[in-house]
C-alpha cells in the first residue's frame, strides 16, 4: 500500500488535481455559454424563417416520426469515441456526406424544397454548436475522472492518518 | 489515430423544446432506425415527467447513443434521474434553451465537481 512515502506527496497531487479541476470548469462554462450564443443564434434565424414562409414550415410537425410510414435513416453526424492513455474517452465528430443509398438523407428537405437563405444560416449555427457540444463532453469527460481520481486519493489520504494515530 | 474503422460511430441523442430539436436534428444528428426509434424526443409543456424519464432511460440503455443532449431546465425536472447517472458513458450534456439561460450551479457534472471543494475535507483530525 505504499503507493506515496508520504502523506504531503499525496497532497500535492490533490492540490494539483483541484487547480486543474478549476481550469476544466471555466473551460466547460465558457464552452456552455457559447453553444447559447449559436443556439439563440439559431433559433432567431428559425423564427425568421418562419416569419416568411409561414409558422409550420420550421415546427416539431415537420419532423419524421415514429409512425410515419417513411423510411429510416441515419445521422449525418455522429460520434467516434477512443480510450486515452489516462482511461478517459474522448469524443470526435464524424461527418457522412449526404447519400441516398446509405439512407443518409440531408434533413433541410423536411423543411420545403427552395428553403430559405435563414434556414441555411441557421443549420450552419448548429452544426458549430455540435462542435462545441463535443468539446464540452470531452472537458466533462476529464471532469468526471479528476473526481474520481480525488475521491479515492482522499480516502488513501484518511488511511494514512488513521495509520498515522 | 482513432482506430474506429469498423465500429460503426455512436449517436448524439437530443431531449428539448421544439426549437433545440429541430435545430439539432436540421444540423444532422437525428435517427431513425429500424425499430422506428427516434434518437430525439420533442418536450413541451405537457409533457407528462414520467414520459421524460422513461425517454432519458431509454436513451441510457440503448448501446448506440454515446452522448445525450438534454435543455437544462428539462433536466431540473429528472435531476434524480440524472444524478443517479454516474457512468460516464453516456455524457450527459445539459444545454440552455432559448427561455432558460446557462445555469452552471444546476449542472449536475459541474456541482459534482464543486464537491470537491466542500469543506468537509477541511475540517480534519483535532490532533489537539
Amino acid at each position: 500500500m505504499e503507493l506515496f512515502e508520504d502523506v504531503t506527496e499525496l497532497k500535492e497531487l490533490m492540490d494539483k488535481l483541484i487547480l486543474q479541476t478549476l481550469e476544466l470548469v471555466e473551460e466547460d462554462v465558457t464552452l456552455k455559454i457559447n453553444i447559447e450564443k449559436l443556439t439563440n443564434e439559431g433559433a432567431l434565424l428559425m423564427a425568421k424563417t418562419r416569419y416568411s414562409q409561414g409558422p409550420k414550415t420550421v415546427s416539431v410537425s415537420q419532423l419524421p416520426g415514429e409512425s410515419d410510414d417513411g423510411p429510416e435513416f441515419n445521422a449525418l453526424k455522429i460520434t467516434v469515441r477512443s480510450e486515452n492513455d489516462l482511461g478517459t474517452s474522448e469524443f470526435e465528430l464524424e461527418k457522412s456526406a449526404v447519400n441516398k443509398e446509405s439512407n443518409h438523407i440531408d434533413p433541410i428537405n423536411w423543411f420545403g424544397i427552395l428553403v430559405p437563405q435563414s434556414l441555411k444560416t441557421a443549420r450552419e449555427r448548429y452544426e458549430k454548436a455540435l462542435e462545441l457540444v463535443i468539446e464540452s463532453a470531452n472537458v466533462e469527460q476529464k471532469l468526471q475522472k479528476n473526481y474520481q481520481l480525488y475521491e479515492k486519493l482522499k480516502s488513501i489520504k484518511v488511511t494514512f492518518e488513521n495509520t498515522e494515530e | 489515430m482513432a482506430l474506429h474503422s469498423a465500429i460503426k460511430g455512436k449517436l448524439i441523442s437530443v431531449i428539448g423544446d421544439e426549437d433545440t430539436c429541430v435545430g439539432f436534428l436540421l444540423g444532422g444528428v437525428g435517427e431513425i432506425n429500424k425499430n422506428r426509434h427516434p434518437n430525439f424526443m420533442v418536450v413541451d409543456k405537457n409533457t407528462p415527467i414520467s414520459e421524460l424519464e422513461d425517454c432519458f432511460k431509454r436513451f441510457v440503455k440503448r448501446d448506440d447513443i454515446d452522448i445525450i443532449l438534454i435543455n437544462q431546465n428539462y433536466a431540473e425536472l429528472i435531476r434524480h434521474v440524472i444524478d443517479a447517472h454516474t457512468a460516464p458513458i453516456p455524457a450527459v450534456l445539459e444545454i440552455p434553451s432559448k427561455d432558460h439561460p446557462y445555469d452552471a450551479t444546476k449542472d449536475s457534472i459541474l456541482r459534482r465537481a464543486k464537491g470537491m471543494f466542500s469543506a468537509d475535507d477541511l475540517v480534519g483530525v483535532n490532533r489537539g
